[in-house]
Formats: structure tokens, sequence, C-alpha cells
């Protein structure tokens, strides 16, 4: 029984350690093969496995672990010094053989002191588990506030099992505890350090154990469903940012409880069908889901649909006609094909849709997938002179709509406080964009908590102007509607074409926008954006380029709309990857390497009794250096055979302390007492030569003999059996 | 306070620490939204106070009914250094899957715990399970109860305890002896004549040497005198009718055995040449003493629970013997004491000024160094220049090897 939990405790623990480094290997390339480092952790375990048998102590072995990193910079260092070059690719190899060394040394030497002292030592567990645990979470860390697309493992985990992400992170949470607790109660089963003069009695531990893990999962999967519940909430308020809310009226999809777009993950991929050269606001391409422009109280919600037709409204799995007739001057179709890769209630597309048709889904890997066919704007808004704003054919009651007003008069009076020199309406707005662009400061946390309760505006625009796209739109709108301007507050998304890839667009979450319309006669809604100058926190990261290649290998490739020479930018991009090939040259000299630093180890521990404090084991590893030297003459020792007998038998000197040895070798607990280092140093020396000169002796060529004991010096098994100390 | 708290929760420092690390893992990584430290810390805690829930309530609920019965099924006596079995009963003990329940019994007159029983996943209502003791001494062992440490396999936490027995039970340990040995024979009452030498060469007296009859036997001819007379001369020595003499001994046997089991078989080897002794150990009173092997193995048994190298009990041991033999000078007095006793500067000194109160009784004092092992000469190069300084005949015997 004992055997066998010792041998799975083993296994678990080189399943544990391999786990990890896959695990780091995936957040970032350690440089080396994940298999060769395994091999490494698990020769570790299994020595510290025997080292522990072995009793060595501590500083022996801290001594050890601070030699290895030192001696194996030594051997490169020297390596690098040597001024002729075997090879051409001579400190190419040298540096790749050092760095896969030092990686294959570092995983070695830390499997090797947390399995040491964790067979060493009982509480130990406990460090190990506090540091893995720290360690975990250090590296999944990324998911923290809901920022689960940040972690690839959680996406890709979260794909591949076709969970939402929130219950992938919480199954990672729960593998890692179970994982925890298992290798924890096996590591602290009482059989384990239990002492020989004890008794251990167990009942049927089966039964009992099925039972009490059946209690604890059922425990377990109660917590784990009910920190679901939980975070659950949080998850719809902070991370969708209303990208799954219905479009009801009377209510703003918008919220200001946090930046919109606080994550880069993806929502969808947009392929624009055709080109759009003439995009006014090129490179940036708004796609609008939704317009609020109904000001109740002190906020805007989504009006009713007879005032915003343009506006669709409706789900991406149902069809939309636009039935109203509206002037399309100044715009082109543009066909769009939409990939939604997350839930979304309304669909949306690049300003006016004319008609969105659900298609048929290909791939699992989307939510679903639309075709909008949408009037896109091509004005250039600097040609255009005579600008009048609003619709003449809106009714009174349309009119009065847009151009509502703020009830806090000081929108007004800074509105026009900045515009009292602009008499055109048109630069009036340039003047209020301007005046917003260079004094907003984005962040995606305001810190205008307090201010929930009434109007989430007023804090940004007359206090530190601090805020998100969603201040700015409504700062806007309210400020234009105070000079006469009918504008709303549009809401979708916000892409930059730059980051697309042969008229793909991957839109995320971080691209969710709000952006100020103002309507311009015969060219209907207009977007008025601003950027601000100053940022304190930014959301925006680069597109996951290998995220959207992968994404347009899934989209149907007979519908590819690639220029046939589209691939010929991409020649010569690739990395240079770096040629891993050892000449066989290089492989002969690094054999030769590896030759010299066993020659070095095996010299270092057959010289190593001369260092070593204890005394018993000092006069032990003498002898076994000694007895080794012997067995390169064949003189070698039979099994059970007393030192005392085996001496008599090759030499015929008298060895001293022999029978001595022969109580160390056989009774561990022997203690050497009646002896101090001194004279054990002094005896030590007569032994040796006593040793010398029975050689001498034996093989009485010195050449001969030079040869076998560099064989011995050259061999491998020298050292593991003088770690041993078993001749 | 602490002691106070862990007599309610029976919490371990580790426990503590591991809390500590989840408190510091909720405020930090938790705060910040993140649901795999919050799922630790949820399940850790959990499992904490889960744990903690059962120790206590196993330790309040169920260890109250236990019953523990020992029995001892070793029916001769044994001595020390030998592995003695005997069983443990137990009773109403059910334990909780995680939990485990260590038992020890604890004896009369000594700090000496017996090697641990460890119990887990009980379910039986009773069960027995054999263990096997070894003692470090002589004695006769009394078991006090059965001390319970009652902990989860974590060590998260912990509760100890005692059962006390419903009937008494105890271990005699008697003192092993050996029949080799090497004594020089030294009477109490000085004659001309006697030598501390080996009795491996006894002396002849003249007054049993006779002419050579051929019936006598080869053995009987004394050869040294054939080989310078070329007279053939047999012995006949005769056995005495009354004892040769007396010898004084005193055992300074403390709970290392060595020095109780030389002074046996000092006895036992005196008591073969008609010898009569008089023997008294450490520990005993002032009155007792043995003079045989029988009553001295039974004086060094009793006495073990006091047998302190003390300034009392060594002048109790000397004045015994003073008052015993009033009538007869006593001229030589043997001490047998172990070579533990002879390390640390407190003890030599004790010995020392015993040695100075015997000679200052003009007696002669013999010492006997016992040891289960090789004698470590520079481990007691202290206690031999006391003796050198104080004159002393030393005889070292080895009485025990293992």
């Amino acid at each position: 029984m004992n055997k066998v939990l010792h041998f799975i405790i083993f296994i678990l623990r080189i399943c544990i350690i391999s786990s990890l480094l896959i695990f780091v290997n995936a957040f970032e390339d350690i440089g080396s093969s994940t298999s060769m480092l395994i091999l490494g952790a698990a020769l570790a375990v299994f020595i510290a496995k025997k080292f522990n048998n072995q009793k060595f102590s501590n500083k022996f072995f801290i001594l050890l672990n601070l030699a290895l990193p030192i001696l194996t910079y030594i051997i490169f260092y020297l390596l690098n010094l040597i001024p002729f070059k075997i090879d051409s690719n001579y400190t190419l190899n040298l540096a790749i053989i050092e760095n896969h060394s030092f990686n294959f040394l570092g995983i070695f030497q830390i499997s090797l002191i947390s399995s040491y002292f964790y067979y060493k030592y009982f509480n130990y567990i406990y460090v190990e588990m506090i540091a893995g645990t720290c360690f975990f979470l250090s590296l999944l860390s990324g998911h923290r506030n809901y920022r689960f697309d940040l972690m690839n493992i959680v996406s890709d985990l979260a794909w591949y099992l076709k969970l939402e992400q929130l219950t992938t992170v919480i199954l990672i949470g729960a593998s890692f505890f179970i994982v925890v607790f298992v290798y924890l109660f096996l590591s602290s089963l009482p059989q384990r350090f239990k002492k020989d003069s004890e008794k251990f009695y167990s009942g049927n531990p089966i039964v009992s154990y099925s039972l009490g893990g059946t209690c604890l999962l059922c425990i377990f999967f109660f917590l784990c469903q009910s920190l679901y519940n939980f975070h659950y909430k949080e998850v719809q308020t902070k991370i969708k940012n209303g990208v799954s809310d219905e479009a009801k009226e009377g209510v703003s999809p918008l919220n200001f409880h946090s930046g919109l777009g606080g994550s880069s993950q993806a929502t969808a991929v947009v392929r624009l069908e055709g080109d759009y050269k003439s995009n006014p606001y090129s490179p940036l391409l708004y796609f609008r889901e939704t317009a609020v422009s109904n000001l109740i109280e002190n906020q805007l919600v989504i009006a009713s649909p007879d005032f915003n037709p343009d506006v669709n409204n409706t789900s991406p799995l149902s069809y939309f006609e636009q039935k109203n007739d509206f002037n399309y001057n100044y715009r082109e179709p543009l066909n769009q094909s939409i990939f939604l890769l997350t839930d979304h209630k309304i669909a949306f597309s690049v300003d006016y849709p004319i008609n969105i048709v659900e298609l048929e889904n290909k791939n699992e890997r989307f939510k679903s997938v639309y075709r909008a066919y949408a009037m896109a704007p091509t004005f250039n808004l600097n040609d255009l002179k005579n600008i009048e704003f609003g619709n003449p054919n809106w009714n009174m009651e349309t009119k009065e709509h847009f151009l509502k007003e703020h009830p806090d008069l000081r929108y007004k009076e800074l509105a026009e406080k900045l515009t009292k020199n602009n008499p055109e309406k048109f630069s009036k707005i340039k003047t209020i964009l301007n005046y917003l662009t260079k004094k907003s400061i984005y962040t995606l946390q305001p810190g205008h908590e307090s201010e929930l309760q009434g109007d989430p505006v007023a804090p940004y625009l007359f206090g530190d102007m601090r805020g998100y796209c969603v201040h700015f739109a409504h700062a806007t709108t309210y400020m234009f509607r105070a000079l006469g301007i009918p504008a709303r507050v549009a809401t979708g998304y916000m892409s930059d074409l730059s980051q697309s890839k042969d008229g793909h667009i991957l839109l995320r979450m971080n691209d969710r926008h709000a952006w100020a319309e103002a309507y311009i006669k015969n060219l209907g809604w207009i977007v008025f954006d601003i950027q601000p100058e100053q940022v304190e926190s930014h959301a925006e990261t680069p597109v996951d380029a290998d995220l959207l290649e992968e994404l347009i290998d899934m989209i149907d490739p007979g519908q590819e709309l690639i220029p046939e020479d589209a691939g010929k930018d991409e020649v010569g991009l690739k990395d240079k990857a770096i040629d891993y090939n050892i000449s066989k040259s290089f492989l002969l000299y690094f054999i030769i390497i590896a030759f010299l630093l066993i020659l070095l180890i095996n010299s270092i521990l057959l010289n190593l009794y001369k260092l070593v404090g204890n005394k018993e084991r000092k006069l032990k590893l003498f002898y076994t250096v000694n007895l080794l030297k012997l067995q390169a003459f064949n003189k070698k020792r039979e099994d059970g055979q007393s030192f005392k007998s085996f001496l008599s038998q090759v030499s015929n000197k008298s060895f001293d302390d022999i029978d001595v040895l022969d109580k160390i070798y056989f009774n561990p607990n022997y203690k050497l007492e009646s002896i101090n280092s001194i004279e054990l140093d002094k005896l030590i020396k007569n032994e040796n030569k006593k040793f010398k000169d029975t050689i001498k002796a034996i093989q009485k060529n010195s050449f001969i003999k030079f040869i076998k004991l560099f064989f011995m010096y050259i061999n491998p098994s020298t050292s593991i059996k003088i770690l041993k100390r078993k001749v | 306070m602490i002691k106070n708290i862990k007599n309610v929760i029976p919490i371990n420092l580790k426990t503590v620490l591991i809390i500590i690390f989840l408190l510091i893992l909720y405020f930090g990584p938790v705060k910040n939204q993140d649901i795999i430290a919050d799922l630790f810390v949820l399940s850790f805690a959990s499992l904490i106070a889960l744990i903690g829930i059962l120790v206590i309530t196993t330790n309040t609920f169920i260890l109250k009914n236990v019953e523990v019965s020992i029995s001892n099924n070793n029916d001769s006596t044994t001595s020390s250094n030998v592995k003695i079995p005997y069983s443990l009963l137990i009773r109403n003990a059910r334990l909780l899957p995680f939990l485990k329940l260590e038992l020890n019994l604890a004896f009369n007159n000594s700090d000496f715990l017996s090697p641990s029983f460890i119990l887990n996943n009980i379910g039986k209502k009773s069960f027995d399970v054999i263990g096997e003791i070894t003692f470090p001494h002589r004695g006769i062992w009394q078991v006090k109860h059965v001390k319970y440490k009652l902990s989860d396999q974590f060590g998260l936490f912990s509760k100890a305890g005692i059962y006390n027995l419903k009937e008494n039970a105890d271990f005699q340990i008697i003192i092993d002896t050996y029949s080799n040995g090497n004594f020089p024979i030294a009477s109490s009452i000085e004659k001309e004549g006697d030598d501390f030498e080996s009795n491996n060469y006894p002396q002849g007296d003249p007054l049993e040497l006779k002419a050579y009859h051929p019936s006598d036997g080869l053995k009987k001819i004394a050869w040294k005198i054939y080989a310078r007379n070329q007279i053939l001369i047999s012995r006949h020595p005769e056995r005495a009718m009354s004892p040769e003499g007396t010898i004084a001994i005193t055992a300074l046997a403390t709970k290392d055995d060595s020095a109780a089991r030389l002074s046996l078989n000092y006895i036992n080897k005196v008591t073969q040449s008609e010898m009569l002794v008089n023997f008294n150990c450490l520990g005993a009173t002032k009155e007792e003493f043995a003079h045989n092997f029988i009553n001295a193995e039974k004086m060094l048994i009793n006495s073990v629970w006091e047998a302190e190298l003390s300034l009392e009990n060594l002048s109790n041991c000397l004045n015994s013997h003073l008052e015993n033999s009033k009538e007869k000078q006593i001229a030589n007095l043997v001490i047998i004491i172990s070579d533990s006793d002879c390390v640390g500067s407190e003890k030599i000194n004790l010995i020392s000024s015993l040695i100075s109160e015997i000679k200052s009784k003009a007696i002669a004092p013999i010492i006997f160094i016992a040891s289960s092992e090789e004698i470590k000469t520079e481990k007691l190069s202290s206690f031999f220049e006391m003796l050198s300084q104080q004159d002393i005949k030393l005889h070292t015997e080895v009485n025990y090897y293992e």
C-alpha cells in the first residue's frame, strides 16, 4: 500500500510539474522543448526521492544546488573563450545549447529543491500549495475585472468546450482546486509519514473516502454554482455593456458604470463586400446599432421607432427592410457580411441599412451571420457649403424631439459662451468639438459614481472633464441641441480600418462606441465624434491578427473576395526562423564537452570527502572513493563481504579503522565518537597512502594505471556510486 | 488567552498562516474580481471550516464514549530493549473520513510514551489492535492513561486528551544477564595476600598439596613444582564449610540498565565462589540489603524510579553498608556504575565526594564501570582523571554487545 501510494504521489508530482510547465509555456515561450524540460523535472523528482532516502544534510544539498548553475556557467564561459572555431555556426550553436542547458537546469533545480523538501518535511506541502497558488493566480490574473478576452487560454477553452467564458474560468479554477486538494490529500495520508515503530490501523478507506469525497464534491459544486450566480450579474452589467440588451423604448443601453468596451473580446467579424474608398471618416468606420434621442429628465433613452426610422432596432435573426424613403445624396451602397461571435440582440451596420438578411451559419464558431445592405456616406464635410440642419419634412413633434434641451441650463450657457463668436451653425459645431477634443481627458474610470442618481454627464463637462465616449457623446448632443442643432447619441461599433485584413474587420468589445450625430439637410444623420487629446487610460489594443486570420479561414471560402495579388505583401514577412539543425562536427565537439563535464563532476565528487564536515560521512566517502579506485583494477568487493576481509584479501597492509567502516556501513546510526576531526584527517592521510601503495602493488605499470584511473574518471556511473556511497 | 482559544477551537499555527494567506487573497485578487482566487478562497475556507467542525464535533460527541483497555499478551517478564507485544481494545471510536486518532500509552513515574497507534476511517464499534513496545529500562511500568490526539489528516486542527483505563495494566521489565565476564573478586575484609588479580589464575594453598597418587588424575598435578623439583605433587582443594569472605557491593544503577546488569552478573559470580554478598543500590531503603541474585534483582527493579544520582542517595548507600557491618571493618567496597553516569561535572563531583567519604572511613573503593558498548575513553577522560587523583583502581567491563 505504501509503495503504491508513494508511486502515485511520484507520478502525480511529475504530472503537476509537467502541467505547470505546459501552462507556463503556453503563456510565455520558455524557448526549449517542453518534453525535454518535463524529462528534467521528472528526473529531479526521482533524484530528490533518492536523495531523501540517502539522508543528505540540507547544507550539502544547498551547496550542491548552488554549485550546479555556477559550474554550468563556468563551462559555457570557458567554451566561449576557446579561440579556435570548429564550425562556422559555433557561437550560435553554443548560444542555443547554453540557452537550452540553462532552461533545463533551471527547471531541474526548481523541481529538485521543491521535491527534496516535499519528501523531507510534512508541512512543506503547504508552502508548495501557497507558492503554487500564487503562481497559478498570477498566471491567470489577466482575467481579473472580467477581462476574460485577455486570456487566450480562456477564450480557446471556452471555444473548444462551447462554454461561456465565465463558466470556463470557474471550470479552470475548480480543476485547479481539485488537483490541489487531491495532491494535498494524498501527500498528507497518515501512511506517508508513519514511523517504523508506529502502528497504523485503518478501517475501509475506500468506503470512507468515497463518502467523504462525495460530500465534499457536493459542497464544492454548490460553491461553484453560487460563485457563478454571483459573478454572472456582474458580468452582465460590466462586460456586455449593452451588447446583448434589447433596444427597449424608454431605456438606454448605455450605462455610466464603467467605460464602454473594457475588454478586447472579439464580438464579430465584418466583411465588406467591395471597396469603400470614399469613407468620409476614413480610417474610422462607424457601425450603428441603435440611437438614443428621447430626453427624459436628464437622460437620453431610446425613442419611438417613428423618430428614428433609419435605425433598424431589429434582431440579426430577423429580416429588416427599410420602408421609408430617404434622400440618399452623397451615399453609396455597401454590402456587409457580419459574422457574430457573441450574442447580439440588435443587428448593426454601416449607417443607413436598407435591408438585413440572415445568412446560413456554416461554422459553429459564429453565433449567427447576416448580410446588411446599407447606404454608406461618401461626402466630405469640408466640401459642403451652406449646410442646414434638420429635415424640412419633419413634423413639429419630431423637430422638438431632436431639439429638446437638457434641463440643466449650464449646457446652454457653455455652448453659447463657446460659440458666441461663430455666427454659422457648422462652425459652432466645429468649435464645440474642438473644445471637447482639447479639454476632455479620456479615462475608463472617471470616478463619478456619486453622481449616479443625477446627471452623469454634468460632473464630466462642468467638473474634471474626465470621461469616456458616452460622456463625450452626451455632452456634444446636449450642447448641439442647446444651439438648435437636432442631435442624438448613436451607439454601436467604431473600428479602425487600418487593422482590417482583406476587407475583414474584427470587432471587439473595446470597439463598442457611442458618438453624437447631427441631422444635416439632404445628408441625413452625420457622425460628430471627438477623439480627446488627453488620454488617461486607454483601452485600445491591437487587433489579434492571428485570431482574425483564423476567423477568416472559417468564413465560407466560396464567398471570398480576396484580390489575386493580396498575398504578395506577405512574402518575406515571415520571421526568419533560426536554424536549429546542429552540424555533425558540433555534435562531436559537444560529446567531448560532455565527457569533460563528466570528468569535472567526477573529479569534484572523488575529492568531495575533503570538504565534508560530518565525520561518518567523510570517512564513508573516503573509503568509497578508494574502493572505487580498487574496483577500477578489478578488485571488487563481494556482496555482503565485510570491508575488513575485502581489504585484507586485496592488500597486505593493515587498515586501522576498517572495523569502524563496517559499523558505519551496516549500521547507519553509528556515531564516530572515539575520534575528533583532526585525528580523522590524520587517519585519512595515512590510509590514503596505504591505498596508493596497494594500487601501486596491484598495477606496477604506471601508464596502465593512469588509463584505468582515467576511465574511472570519465565513467558517469562513478558519480552515481559516490552519491549512493555503495561500492 | 491563546490557550483558551485553543481549547475552544483546536487550531494550529499552520492553519492560522493559511487563513492569513486566504485573507490576503480575499483582500487582494478577490476584490479585483479574480474569479479563480475567489473560488480558491471560498473552497479552502469552507474546507477549513468543515474540518474544524468535524474535529470539534468528533472530539465532543464521539470520543467521549470511547473505552480503551489493554491486555499484556506477554505472560513472562521481559527485559528492556526487547519488543513486548500487547493489544489495545478500543470501543465506540468511530472516525469520520479525513480524521485520524493517535493513541499512546503513558506510564506512572516516567515521561516515556509508547509508540503511537494511528487510526483512521474507523466505522466499527469495537476492534483491537496489536502493538509493540520497547521499554528503555527495568522496572514495573504501570500504565497511567492512554493519551490521544485527534487531528485531521491535513494537520490543520488537533485536539489532545486522555482516556483513563478501567483496569490497571502494568509491564514488568527485568534485567537481562549474561554468563561471560571477567571480574576480580575483592573481599570486604582484607587479608594479607589478597589481590585483585583475575580469578582465572587462582593461587593455591600449600596445605592443599599432597604427594601425587596415580588415581588423582593428570589435571591435579602441580606441574610448576614438578618442573622445578622433579617431584609430582597433586592439588586437593577442599570446599570451605563457611563463606570465604563478604563482599560489599553498591550499585549506582540509575535508569541506565548497564550498571544493574553488571551488578547482577557480579553477584552471580561471587555467590558461585561461596562468598557472602551485601548488596544495595541507589533508591533502595537504608535498611534494605540483598544477599543473593534474586533479592538483588528485585531490589534493582523496585528501586529504579527513585534511582537518581544524588548526594542523599549516595550517602544512604554508604551509611547502610557502614551500619550493617559495624562489627567487622569493611576494607573494600565495590562500586558499580554505568559509563553514562560518569560523564558531566556534576555527576563526577558527586561520585568524587562519595569516594572521598568512603576513603575517610578507611575503606578502599573499587570502581566497576559498566557499559552497554565499547567504552569510549575520551568521553570518560574527566572521570578517569578524578579517579587517578583519588588513587583508585579501576576495572571496566563491557557487558552488552548489540
